[in-house]
């Protein structure tokens, strides 16, 4: 009775297994500045708030369908909330940009210029394109000015490895975008 | 001369010649009786089917030890069965009672147990098991078709257990005490009448004694795992109640010993010990409240109070029943029907049906009185309402009506009719508040006021005038230093951002696992596999 006790146990965890699931997580990180150097903020700005939209604030890749449905891939994440990486990502891109280091804070002075930018879409399609929309803003003197960028771009292959990567390319030439409006 | 006439006379005695046959005859009497005597008598026994039951072979055995053979098996009347008879020893005889059982012993492998090995060799035999009951012998029985789980006559406590749905409970598994295995599950089947799934249990004694109204069932097959603020709580069985299934009781918390049990006592079988602690009452009244205003908050399940003491919940809100009743009328701005189950075992009273009708005479009487409904506000974050019946001032004595066929309490708006009382009741206040004697006093205190503020002005430049600037001077400095050490940029600034980040990162990983749980509510235990993730740019290739 107990050796078949043991044997159904035995049964019934090793039904439980499963292969190991193959789960991709992608880093967010810029290619420019990859060399030790002081770093000292040389621009007259800073980059406050990165905001992104509700539906990007969590860990999957977001691919849009048909009649407005998105799914969030499971298998396919961020390695980092968004909005953190967004920030890290933004401000070193617009500061090879503008060519000048931009702070990440206001670092105490009321004089630099504040830069906002709030990603209102970023996802993949079934046709296989990314899509980009974002606003950003300048606050200097007491006054603001806003901005929209929207793009599309198409994948250079099926998968979520060239989602990632044209969604990376979005984003440089938004800050490409942010860094020629601010010269 | 003499007379020589022959005597002729009939013999009288039998012939010698005939002792034999007689012999033989009475010895045959004998043998005939004696076997007779000696064969026990014949039954017969149903059963539905004759698999491994073969005459001139099959053996009746009690406790091991035949007590009978079977002679002959043929199907029944109604084609529908067999009747197997049976030729029992003499000795067999008191074991013939009317709740005298039998069945067939063949080799069973069950998800609990494997029996009856050994007639894989020696060929299935029926078991006999005595009866109780006394009133003469019988010969004719109704086989069953798989071994009883309880002896017959065996001491303890028969209970029906009935419950919604069923479970992985079914005939065989453990019914646990503290953990402890003291009964089993005799049978389960379908009741058709009450649309439950019905459990026949038995408790062996001594611990039928545990026994008592206010015990409780509920499921312990599985686990059982609860997350709350307090923790992750897993709730287990014994090994085989979690593998195979298994039925558990006790005293819900707070509820008291109630009265003593007899054989066939009926009981609801909880999903759950959680479920059996949220709900533990058997005995409730159940009314109905309307209510005009938004229910929006309001769940099925919401407490109702008592001045803040819970003594039943929101059981259903009757909005489809009030929508056919409706139907066709124009009565489109009926209040919406709730229907809230009062339990007296809440307030302390015992969980019977005494305490209901007491219960209900007291609500009757209460009503006249002033107690009414209202839906009030339980949390204003989460804007949840719960049901507090309280009695109200200026109430127009009324009687408890009926609606959807149950007795209705009344109800108040409260929440704006509140606040709208409450700011005329403030309005009223300080219509009564004397301002224009207030307003000539304040007036006279001003006139002193600046004058005094006059006097300490000449004083602060007469004395120490530069001395008290410097120190305004270096407190401003301090507060600007102290403003910056804060500030954006500052180490205090950076260190409450960072610990705000990290908090985002934690919520972050909380949404993850609560999506993970919401999808997979078992994911804690079992591995999680969802569908592939689409292809993005498939589609286009």
């Amino acid at each position: 009775m107990r050796i078949l006790l043991i044997l159904a146990t035995t049964l019934l965890i090793s039904a439980c297994s499963t292969q190991p699931i193959s789960r991709s997580t992608y880093l967010l990180r810029s290619d420019h500045g990859l060399k030790t150097r002081a770093l000292q903020a040389t621009s007259e700005l800073y980059l406050g708030e990165v905001m992104v939209a509700s539906y990007l604030d969590q860990p999957g890749l977001v691919l849009e369908g048909v009649s407005n449905t998105i799914h969030t891939a499971k298998y396919h994440r961020w390695a980092e909330p968004l909005r953190t990486s967004l920030r890290q990502f933004l401000s070193t891109e617009i500061s090879a940009g503008l060519g000048a280091d931009i702070a990440i804070s206001r670092m105490g002075r009321a004089d630099l210029g504040r830069i906002d930018v709030k990603i209102d879409q970023l996802h993949g399609d079934m046709e296989g394109n990314a899509v980009l929309v974002a606003y950003w803003s300048l606050t200097q003197d007491g006054k603001t000015t806003g901005h929209q960028y929207v793009r599309s771009l198409p994948l250079q292959e099926p998968g979520y490895e060239a989602l990632v990567a044209a969604e990376k390319r979005l984003l440089i030439d938004l800050a490409q975008s942010i860094a020629n409006d601010l010269k | 001369m003499t007379d020589m006439k022959p005597k002729i006379e009939t013999k009288k005695r039998l012939s010698v010649i005939w002792i034999l046959p007689i012999v033989a005859l009475v010895i045959g009497v004998w043998m005939v009786v004696h076997t007779k005597m000696s064969q026990g008598p014949v039954i017969t026994i149903s059963f539905k089917t004759a698999e491994g039951v073969v005459a001139g072979k099959t053996k009746i055995r009690y406790l091991n030890v035949d007590v009978g053979q079977v002679q002959a098996v043929t199907l029944n009347q109604e084609m529908d069965g067999v009747v197997v008879s049976v030729q029992l020893d003499p000795e067999a005889n008191p074991l013939l009672k009317k709740d005298t059982q039998f069945w067939v012993v063949r080799a069973r492998v069950g998800a609990g147990s494997v029996s009856g090995l050994s007639t894989l060799l020696g060929g299935a035999y029926i078991e006999l098991s005595p009866g109780a009951k006394e009133g003469g012998r019988h010969l004719s029985f109704t086989g069953l078709e798989s071994p009883p789980l309880t002896p017959t006559g065996a001491p303890g406590l028969k209970l029906n257990l009935y419950s919604n749905k069923a479970g992985s409970v079914s005939a065989g598994d453990a019914v646990l005490y503290n953990g402890y295995k003291v009964g089993r599950v005799e049978a389960m089947n379908f009741d058709e009448q009450r649309k439950q799934v019905h459990y026949s249990v038995f408790i062996d004694a001594p611990f039928d004694q545990l026994m008592n109204s206010s015990v409780r069932f509920w499921n312990v097959s599985g686990v059982e795992i609860n997350a709350s603020a307090g923790g992750i709580e897993v709730l287990t069985g014994s090994l085989d109640t979690v593998l195979l299934g298994g039925i558990a009781f006790g005293m819900p918390d707070g509820l008291e010993v109630g009265d003593p049990l007899e054989s066939g006592a009926e009981f609801y079988l909880y999903a759950t010990y959680s479920d059996m602690q949220e709900q533990p009452y058997s005995h409730h009244i159940d009314y109905v409240m309307e209510f005009k205003e938004s229910l929006r908050g309001l769940s099925i399940g919401a407490p109702v109070e008592f001045r803040g003491i819970p003594v039943g919940y929101v059981k259903d809100i009757l909005f489809d029943e009030l929508a056919m009743e409706s139907a066709g009328t124009e009565e489109g701005n009926r209040p919406i029907p709730v229907l809230v189950s009062i339990e007296p075992g809440r307030v302390g009273l015992p969980d019977t049906m005494e305490s209901v009708e007491m219960m209900k005479a007291n609500i009757a009487r209460n009503v006249e009185v002033g107690l009414r409904g209202s839906l009030e506000t339980g949390s204003l974050i989460t804007g949840s309402l719960f049901i507090n019946i309280d009695y109200r001032n200026d109430m127009a004595a009324v009687e408890m009506g009926e609606s959807m066929g149950y007795a209705t309490i009344p109800t108040v708006q409260v929440g704006l009719d509140k606040l709208e009382a409450q700011i005329s009741s403030f309005l009223t206040k300080i219509n009564e508040l004397p301002l224009s004697e207030a307003m000539t006093s304040v007036s006279g205190t001003m006139n002193t006021m600046t004058e005094t503020l006059n006097t300490i002005d000449a004083l602060v430049k007469d004395i120490h005038s530069q001395q008290v600037s410097a120190e305004l001077v270096k407190t401003l400095q301090d507060t600007q230093r102290m403003m910056r050490s804060v500030g954006q940029g500052s180490s205090a600034y950076e260190a409450i951002e960072g610990s705000m980040n990290k908090l985002n990162e934690t919520l972050y990983n909380v949404e993850a696992l609560t999506q993970t749980l919401n999808d997979k509510p078992n994911a804690l235990v079992l591995p999680t596999t969802y569908p592939e993730d689409p292809i993005p740019g498939a589609n286009s290739q």
